[in-house]
């Protein structure tokens, strides 16, 4: 009940300042537009103006609706990257405040401070995913397929995932203190693996063995499954299966690793170090 | 007397790296506290006195359970800090790093109904209490104003305010008036006196010698990681009565004549610091025996052409068992 409170808590503290300066808003109604558009424009281009490259899009990706393929990979995608940088710094940004200790001092499991931090990281990702999907009907013309209780599905199997790594993430830059050179790394490592605008089986073999450790590579084929490809959740179980199973292996390692670092930052007394 | 904290054979030393290519990496230890004991009482105010740098705050982290001593054992209320460190912090309410420690970004009543959530309060619970805590702090007017635009002093208010959510038997106040303008220092220290008649335990860390001289029961001197001294104030100014301080305002001196004056028989300790303002030296000296050690060092003063501006004897403060004790000022 304590943790609950705690959590609930923190998630109020967070979101009052989120809303109190609302200038964020205005990126979540431009970035899910401009980002997969890159990616559009450029398929356009390979496709040629006859679009025959599409027939060979089609044959490896299963669908020729390329701008939803795009658009799903680049939505999930940006919901893990949101979580990587809020989240993921969450910690870093309480030290730099000046906040951090003073939250350690309370008695309180410190993990529950860490699970309430993440609600606004999940308030924003579903915000971005909301509007991204309004805007792709609207503005882009794509027809999504399945109904709304198998998106919600989707979308939670992809938690403990996007929350795993968060974790892992804002325990490491506590003990590294340094945000931007991790976060790009790790992002740029899933942009590619997890196919977010392609298959993966276009990778070389090493590079889809690698793809197959990450929940988001198993997530986004289900939510393409899904939300393009008219399959219902029974159909994409095995990567729904797969997707949750890792993300809960994330989950733990995140917490792992959060309990490692908490004890570390006691002794080295780096909790209020910048 | 029963005991609020214990505190016994407590270190902590903090080890860095010093990383040279093609070389074995140098470790370099630092001793931040070096082995101190004592106890503070139920409902004392103790002092905790040192220049900057010389322990007090890592003391208190450790007894919060933010920093894990090297060695040594911390009570509170008889609950080891180390083994059961959040059942310690329940007793203990903490004012550290002033006003940093709380969210600039909401009100002061969200400010301290968060923490209160976070002590374990329930909603209705941490609303009454917050009320309570603002009216008494002075601050109710403004409760609902965000925390950034408030002066210093009420943010440290509302740092203290935090501090006493979960209404606490301890209270650990580090450098609780650091920053602040006279008034409000005083301000503050009323309300920490209030807060002793009400029965609390408190440590006070302070590099303020007056602060600790005019709120401490105790009051124990710490530097360099070691306690050098523990008593009541007026015990420890008794300890070197026989010292007396004379402090001189000077014109026309220069360092060469300050060292001089250490060199004159029965002069214990000599301190001094340029004023550029008025291009004047003030310098305090610790000597035995009054009169004819008075006599001899305005004697060396004229002598060496320096005008004597300003002549006072005084009574020893905490700052003068500082300096007995270790040879340099507080403020060094």
């Amino acid at each position: 009940m304590q943790s609950l409170r705690v959590i609930l808590a923190v998630a109020k503290k967070d979101l009052s300042t989120l809303f109190r300066y609302p200038t964020w808003f205005i990126s979540v109604i431009i970035w899910p537009l401009i980002f997969p558009l890159l990616y559009i424009l450029t398929s356009f281009a390979y496709a040629g103006p006859d679009k025959k490259g599409l027939i060979v899009f089609q044959k490896v990706a299963g669908t020729e609706n390329i701008m939803g393929y795009i658009v799903i990979g680049t939505m999930v995608w940006m919901a893990v990257n949101i979580t990587m940088w809020n989240y993921g710094g969450y910690l870093r940004e309480e030290q730099l405040r000046g906040t951090l200790e003073s939250n350690w001092l309370c008695p309180v499991n410190k993990f529950s401070i860490l699970l309430g931090a993440g609600i606004i990281s999940m308030v924003l990702s579903i915000m971005f995913s909301v509007i991204g999907i309004i805007e792709y009907r609207l503005i882009y013309g794509i027809k999504f397929t399945g109904n709304l209780i198998d998106w919600i599905v989707v979308f939670l199997i992809l938690f403990p995932g996007v929350y795993g790594l968060g974790m892992i993430f804002a325990s490491l830059i506590l003990w590294a203190k340094e945000v931007n050179a991790a976060v790009n790394v790790a992002r740029g490592v899933m942009m590619i693996l997890c196919g977010i605008t392609y298959p993966i089986y276009i990778m070389p073999n090493w590079m889809q063995a690698l793809a197959k450790f990450l929940p988001f590579t198993f997530g986004i084929q289900a939510a393409r499954d899904i939300l393009i490809m008219d399959k219902t959740l029974l159909e994409t179980a095995y990567n729904l299966i797969l997707c949750s199973g890792e993300g809960i292996i994330f989950l733990a390692l995140g917490m792992l690793i959060f309990k490692l670092v908490e004890k570390r930052v006691k002794i080295s007394g780096s909790l209020e170090r910048f | 007397m029963e005991k609020a904290i214990e505190v016994r054979d407590v270190k902590k030393y903090f080890y860095s790296k010093k990383r040279a290519l093609f070389k074995k990496s140098e470790v370099k230890e630092f001793k931040a506290v070096d082995g101190v004991s004592f106890d503070i009482y139920k409902g004392e105010i103790f002092g905790l006195l040192g220049p900057n740098g010389a322990g007090k705050t890592t003391l208190i982290k450790m007894i919060t359970g933010l920093l894990l001593p090297t060695e040594g054992t911390i009570l509170v209320l008889g609950i080891d800090v180390v083994k059961e460190t959040i059942k310690a912090q329940r007793n203990i309410g903490t004012v550290l790093a002033g006003d940093r420690s709380i969210y600039w970004k909401l009100t002061a009543r969200e400010n301290l109904e968060y923490f209160g959530a976070l002590y374990g309060l329930k909603r209705k619970e941490a609303k009454e209490r917050a009320e309570m805590i603002l009216e008494r702090l002075g601050i109710s007017e403004k409760a609902d104003q965000i925390v950034e635009k408030f002066s210093t002093g009420m943010k440290q208010k509302v740092a203290l305010g935090k501090a006493l959510m979960p209404n606490a038997p301890i209270l650990l106040l580090d450098e609780p008036t650091l920053g602040l303008d006279p008034q409000s220092a005083i301000n503050l220290r009323e309300i920490i006196l209030e807060f002793k008649r009400e029965g609390k335990t408190i440590l006070l860390t302070t590099h303020y010698m007056e602060e600790a001289d005019f709120l401490s029961d105790r009051v124990a001197i710490i530097d360099s990681g070691k306690i050098i001294a523990l008593d009541k104030p007026d015990n420890l100014k008794k300890s070197i009565n026989e010292v007396k301080t004379m402090k001189l305002e000077l014109m026309g001196a220069s360092y060469e004549i300050i060292e001089g004056l250490k060199n004159l028989e029965k002069v214990q300790n000599v301190l001094s610091h340029y004023n550029q303002q008025n291009r004047t030296f003030e310098v305090t000296i610790h000597h035995y025996d009054g009169e004819s050690v008075i006599h001899e060092i305005l004697d060396y003063v004229l002598k060496k052409k320096a005008k004597v501006l300003n002549i006072n004897v005084e009574e020893p403060s905490l700052e003068d068992v500082f300096i007995h004790l270790t040879g340099k000022s507080l403020r060094e």
